[in-house]
C-alpha cells in the first residue's frame, strides 16, 4: 500500500454545501473548488485519509469508465492538491490503520467518470503576501501599489 | 532574536504586562487630555468610546453615529482610545521602545493577518496596523479595549470610513455576531444582503436605494446575528471608487467628506459619504435577514431574481469577508459557512435600467415576507 495522505488541516479548511466543496488555505487566502469527479476523491482523502491506489481502486469501483482513464484522471488531481500543498502525508498510525471502510459511494454508482478539475481562486491572495517594502503604500497594509 | 511563531499561545503574564503598560499609556494621556466619552448600541450591546481628549472624536465617530444612544447603563464593552501627538504623551517608555521597533520592522513582528506575534492569543488579542500604526488590544476577560494610534490627524480614510473593525469583530464573534463584507438593504421587516466582487453591480445597486423607498443597512461591511438572523447596522458610509464613480452619481457630490482627497486610481482614496448626516431617514439598525444575493451584471434591461445554489452565495461571501476583515479566519469561514445554510440563496441578474433595481428587491422582499 502506498504512503496515506490527509488534509493539512494546519492551513486548510472545507465545508461542503449544497453538495459542493469549497476550500480555503488560511494562509495564503488561495481558496478552491472542484469539478467532476473531484468532491468524490477529497471525500476519500478527508476522512482518515487516504492513499492514490485506495483512491484510484474507489474510483474505478464507483465510476463507469475505463479504468486507464480513470487512473489518469485520479492522479492528476491528487497531484493538483499536493502541488497546492492541500495534503500531508498521513502519520505512522494512520499509515498503519485499516483502509478506509467502503461507503456507499465507493460502491458502483454506475455514472460515468468525468475528469475531476481543481479550480483554484487567487483574488485574496495579494491582500495577504503584500511584501510591506514593495508592494504597500506609505499609509500602510492593506493598501497595494 | 527570533519571533514567536503565529498561532503559540502566549504567556498570559506577558500578555497581562503588554496590556498594563498600554492602559498605563492611556491613564497618562487621559490625564493630560481629558476623558470625552460616547456611548453606541452597537449589534445589540452597550458599547463606550472613552477617548483621552477629542482628537479621535472626527477619525472614529462619523460612521457609527447613527448607533449612537444616551444611555448610562453600564457598557457590555468598553474601548479606551487615545493618541500620542494630540495629547503630548508617548506611550511608556520600555513599550515605546517595543513599538517602535515593531513600527521599524513590522514583517518580523506581524502574522499575516496583522496580528502581534508573542502576543495575540486566545484571552487577550492584539493586533497593528503598520502605516497609520493603530495598535487594537483587547481583553476579553474584562470586555475592555484599547486603541492606539500614533496621530489622530493621520488615521487614512478607510478606517475613518469603517472604524474598529479589529476590536468589534473580534468581540463580536463570541458573541454569535459575524461580521459580513457585503451590503444589506431592506426594510426593518426584512432585508437581504448583497455580496460579491468588486465590479458585480453592489455598490451600484445599494446607490440606486437610496431615496427608493427601501433602507440601507450597511454599504460594505454589517453584522449578522447567526443566532436568530438577524442583520445590524454597523457603519453609516457608503464608499465611492473615484472621481468617476462621483461624476457618475452627481447627485451626490455634495454629500461627499472628503471630495479633496479623492483619487481617482484602482487604489487611490475613495469618496465617503456618511448617511447619517444626509440621509438618515434611509438607515436601519436592524433588520430579519431574509436572503443572500449575489449580483451578476446581464446585458439587457430588465433585473430578475432567480434561485442559486448556497455554496454559490458562500463562494461570494467568504473569500472578503475572511481576508478583508481582522479576526479569526477559521471562525469567521465556519460561521459564514453556517449563514449561507441559514439563508436562502438568489442570484439577482442585474440590468441597465438602474432605476428599476430597488422596485425588483422590494418586490422580492415583498414575496419572502408572504411565505415567511
Amino acid at each position: 500500500m502506498g504512503q496515506r495522505y490527509r488534509v493539512d488541516t494546519e492551513n486548510i479548511m472545507h465545508e461542503t454545501i449544497d453538495g459542493e466543496v469549497v476550500i480555503v488555505n488560511l494562509e495564503t487566502g488561495t481558496y478552491y473548488a472542484f469539478d467532476g469527479a473531484g468532491e468524490f476523491i477529497w471525500d476519500r482523502i478527508s476522512g482518515a485519509g487516504a492513499s492514490l491506489e485506495q483512491i484510484i481502486d474507489a474510483a474505478c469501483a464507483h465510476y463507469r469508465g475505463l479504468p486507464q482513464d480513470i487512473s489518469a484522471g485520479v492522479t492528476r488531481f491528487f497531484n493538483a492538491l499536493q502541488k497546492e500543498q492541500m495534503l500531508v502525508a498521513a502519520d505512522d498510525e494512520a499509515d498503519t490503520a485499516p483502509a478506509t471502510e467502503s461507503t456507499a459511494a465507493d460502491l458502483a454508482s454506475g455514472a460515468a467518470f468525468e475528469l475531476p478539475r481543481l479550480n483554484i481562486y487567487t483574488d485574496m491572495e495579494a491582500l495577504l503576501l503584500a511584501d510591506p517594502i514593495h508592494e504597500v503604500e506609505s499609509d500602510g497594509w492593506p493598501n497595494l501599489k | 532574536m527570533a519571533q514567536p511563531e503565529v498561532g503559540t499561545e502566549p504567556l498570559a503574564t506577558d500578555q497581562k504586562a503588554f496590556f498594563d503598560a498600554l492602559s498605563e499609556g492611556y491613564r497618562r494621556a487621559l490625564d493630560a487630555a481629558g476623558l470625552v466619552e460616547r456611548h453606541y448600541l452597537i449589534a445589540g450591546f452597550r458599547v463606550a468610546l472613552r477617548c483621552a481628549g477629542p482628537a479621535l472624536l472626527p477619525a472614529v465617530t462619523p460612521a457609527i453615529e447613527h448607533l449612537r444612544t444616551d444611555t448610562l447603563a453600564a457598557p457590555d464593552l468598553v474601548i479606551e482610545l487615545f493618541d500620542a501627538h494630540s495629547t503630548g504623551t508617548p506611550l511608556p517608555f520600555l513599550l515605546e521602545f517595543f513599538m517602535r521597533r515593531v513600527q521599524a520592522k513590522w514583517w518580523e513582528y506581524l502574522g499575516s493577518r496583522r496580528e502581534l506575534k508573542g502576543l495575540d492569543g486566545t484571552q487577550v488579542r492584539c493586533a497593528f496596523h503598520p502605516g497609520p500604526d493603530i495598535l487594537s488590544v483587547l481583553d476579553h476577560a474584562s470586555d475592555r479595549a484599547l486603541y492606539w494610534v500614533q496621530d489622530a490627524a493621520k488615521i487614512p480614510y478607510y478606517e475613518t470610513g469603517y472604524p474598529l473593525t479589529v476590536i468589534l469583530n473580534w468581540w463580536l464573534a463570541k458573541r454569535q455576531r459575524q461580521f459580513v463584507h457585503a451590503a444589506c438593504i431592506g426594510t426593518a421587516t426584512g432585508s437581504v444582503l448583497l455580496t460579491g466582487k468588486g465590479g458585480s453591480g453592489k455598490s451600484t445597486t445599494t446607490l440606486a436605494c437610496l431615496n427608493s423607498g427601501l433602507k440601507l443597512g450597511g454599504d460594505d461591511y454589517c453584522v449578522i446575528d447567526t443566532q436568530n438572523m438577524t442583520a445590524h447596522s454597523l457603519y453609516n458610509t457608503i464608499k465611492l471608487k473615484g472621481l468617476a464613480d462621483v461624476e457618475r452619481f452627481e447627485h451626490l457630490k455634495h454629500c461627499v467628506d472628503n471630495l479633496d482627497q479623492v483619487e481617482d486610481t484602482e487604489d487611490g482614496e475613495r469618496a465617503l459619504i456618511y448617511l447619517q448626516q444626509h440621509f438618515p431617514e434611509q438607515l436601519m439598525s436592524r433588520s430579519p435577514l431574509r436572503a443572500i444575493l449575489v449580483p451578476r451584471i446581464v446585458d439587457r434591461v430588465e433585473t430578475s431574481i432567480a434561485p442559486t445554489s448556497s455554496a454559490h452565495a458562500f463562494k461570494a461571501l467568504m473569500p472578503s469577508t475572511l481576508f478583508q476583515l481582522p479576526g479569526d479566519a477559521r471562525d469567521a469561514f465556519q460561521a459564514t459557512a453556517r449563514l449561507t445554510r441559514q439563508a436562502p440563496a438568489y442570484e439577482i441578474a442585474l440590468g441597465s435600467d438602474i432605476d428599476a433595481i430597488p422596485g425588483v428587491i422590494a418586490a422580492f422582499l415583498r414575496e419572502l415576507e408572504e411565505k415567511a
